[in-house]
């Protein structure tokens, strides 16, 4: 499953590209990276700013500085495969607001969820 | 009846049963509501019908505190009031804004809202605005496509507006002009209350003008009603007998003035278009994300609402507060609109992406009562001889926090719909930080400075209006605030005159039923 483009189908939204990989390996975690594709964000910022924000975040997050962590973290128990975790996590974003999960990014209220999702982004562009 | 006091003799003797002092929204009010009562009732108003700057300038002061418009300008002085520059926004308090809330100081009304309802319904025909109705459903079922943000309404919801264009200065001039038991002094300007030699009642009132005219006016019962901000100079002003000035025994006149906040405060960015025209039209009802009852509770915080104005088009308006530091206040509106108009032609050359589903929040939020937001007397005199006021608006970390909190529940609100997401404006970023923007703004809606209490070490009049001490004394308008709500004053300010006027119907009744018995 190729996930180059994500968000691709939604008239005038953002389009953000990820390595064009079936799955990444990172030490001992598979992971889709479609997982670092936030999707509520992706309606309102383009590449860029998703780029800027997960930076932000990481300056300010400790502990989630690589890639492993902030996977676990996003995806906690719930699996990293498949369309279906992208579901879960825009579930858990909602729920991270319901529970009062939410992290101030540059002025931005945001779920942590989507923040760690960010952060993520801005780490696989890097590698 | 008309009478320009500028015509008369010098030192006339004026006199009549009950005498208003002030022709703005409250007085007027008050006046129509004794037409038919068959007392004669003497009307003052310092102008005349038209703007004029050499009457402007008596409400000239010093401000000391948080930067604030020139005191000049933020009140005409003409028949008719400030209603001759108001927007017309009317929405009746909330009820927790009649509540004793223990993280609001000074907090709770004599009485409830449900107390005043009858009152606002009367204010809403005085105010020519519709029916009295604030529930969204009631203005969905008279027009389609007034939709609310798919938001839990348990935490936001929309709090309704409507839209009153009467300047009373033209709506009633006919009306209180041909009315006989109404005798509008204009060019009268009180400078002087003179009480018994019991400071227990107000003997008479000193008028003058520019012309160098002075007059007396002698009345049964008198009502302050020339904003809150005048009558608390005038009750200071008033110092021949009392040091400190009348009704002033605990020091309480001219403190716990307060504003509404209108800032900028952040950005609402929609993940899809969505009909705006609930929150974005101009003078219809419409409505602003407000916060519950229950949610204020919760969160400790005070009572503040968010409008939205498009992005594109916010981001080139000039705050109030800096756009508006002008002498001649004629041209206050031509900047204003012209800044509007400029910020609505920029928009439409932005490109900016998503532009088109985004927002700027500005928060209306009530301000915390705190006795040093006071206005005080000064040794500067204006022409008439009167002490000009030292102003000292000053602002509490309570209206921060508020402020901060009230977008915070909105930004997740809208983030547990999944609906879109809030950003904060850098000065609210910090939790700790308590500093002002330049953009600091306020509503030109002054309240507080002459409170309402029972208790006469708490407020300056009690719950029927009247000056503690002062049997025949009242103050009309929202100086009696005890606490000033998220909603435009002047609905409220008509409802609580004519509460008042009532009541002082139903004081003489009981006076010549008395007389007539004994």
């Amino acid at each position: 499953m190729k996930r180059r483009d994500f968000l691709v189908g939604l008239s005038g939204v953002a389009v953000i590209s990820v390595a064009g990989t079936y799955f990444y390996s990172i030490r001992d975690i598979d992971y889709d990276p479609v997982i670092a594709e936030p999707f509520f964000l992706s309606h309102i910022w383009d590449n860029e700013s998703i780029l800027d924000a997960g930076k932000k975040y990481l300056s300010d997050a400790s502990g989630e500085k690589d890639v492993q962590e902030l996977v676990k973290r996003i995806v906690k128990n719930n699996g990293a495969n498949g369309s279906e975790s992208i579901q879960r996590i825009n579930e858990q974003i909602a729920d991270d607001f319901e529970n009062d999960q939410t992290v101030l990014v540059d002025g931005w209220i945001l779920s942590v969820t989507e923040a760690r999702q960010c952060g993520l982004y801005s780490l696989i562009q890097k590698t | 009846m008309h009478i320009d006091a500028r015509k008369i003799p010098d030192n006339s003797l004026i006199e009549g049963d009950v005498c208003i002092v002030g022709a703005g929204a409250a007085g007027v009010s008050i006046a129509l509501d004794w037409i038919e009562s068959g007392y004669k009732v003497i009307l003052l108003e310092g102008g005349g019908f038209e703007y004029d700057q050499k009457l402007q300038d008596l409400y000239r002061g010093k401000s000391t505190g948080q930067k604030y418009y020139p005191l000049h300008g933020t009140r005409l002085h003409y028949f008719g009031g400030t209603t001759g520059h108001w927007a017309g926004m009317c929405s009746p308090f909330d009820e927790i804004d009649f509540m004793e809330r223990d993280w609001v100081p000074e907090s709770g009304w004599p009485y409830s809202r449900q107390e005043l309802d009858p009152y606002y319904a009367k204010a809403q025909e005085a105010l020519k605005l519709g029916p009295y109705e604030y529930d969204l459903e009631y203005w969905q079922n008279k027009e389609e496509d007034l939709t609310p943000f798919p938001l839990n309404e348990n935490i936001v919801y929309p709090k309704m507006w409507q839209f009153s264009k009467a300047r009373f200065g033209t709506v009633y001039k006919e009306d209180i002009i041909n009315a006989k038991p109404i005798h509008l002094y204009t060019h009268a300007n009180v400078v002087d209350i003179v009480a018994d030699e019991n400071i227990a009642l107000i003997k008479e009132l000193k008028i003058k003008n520019h012309e160098g005219k002075a007059h007396t006016v002698r009345a049964n019962q008198f009502i302050l009603a020339c904003g809150a901000i005048q009558n608390a100079r005038m009750l200071l002003a008033s110092n021949s007998q009392v040091d400190s000035g009348l009704g002033n025994t605990h020091d309480l006149v001219g403190r716990y003035f307060m504003e509404h906040l209108e800032i900028a405060t952040g950005q609402l960015w929609l993940f899809n278009s969505f009909s705006d025209k609930l929150y974005t039209r101009w003078g219809e009802p419409r409505a602003e994300l407000a916060i519950t009852k229950e949610a204020q509770m919760e969160h400790k915080i005070l009572n503040g609402t968010l409008s939205l104005t498009p992005l594109a088009i916010a981001k080139h308006i000039i705050p109030r507060m800096e756009l508006l530091q002008v002498d001649d206040y004629k041209k206050a509106g031509e900047l204003f609109f012209g800044n509007m108009d400029e910020s609505e032609e920029k928009a439409k050359s932005d490109n900016t992406l998503h532009i088109n589903k985004a927002y700027e929040f500005q928060i209306r939020i009530e301000q915390a009562p705190n006795p040093l937001s006071r206005v005080t007397i000064g040794n500067d005199r204006d022409a008439l001889g009167v002490p000009r006021i030292i102003f000292n608006w000053d602002l509490t970390e309570l209206d921060k926090d508020s402020i901060r909190k009230v977008n915070w529940i909105v930004g997740q609100e809208m983030g547990k719909a999944n609906f879109g997401r809030v950003k904060l404006e850098k000065y609210l970023q910090d939790p700790d930080d308590y500093t002002w923007p330049s953009g600091t703004n306020a509503g030109w809606h002054h309240m507080g400075t002459t409170r309402m209490h029972n208790d006469p070490k708490k407020g300056v009049v009690d719950e029927h209006c009247q000056v503690h001490g002062l049997d025949n004394l009242y103050v009309a308008g929202s100086g009696c605030y005890p606490t000033s709500g998220t909603s435009n004053p002047t609905l409220t300010l008509v409802a609580l005159s004519l509460k008042l006027s009532e009541h002082l119907k139903s004081k003489l009744k009981d006076k010549e039923v008395l007389i007539a018995s004994s």
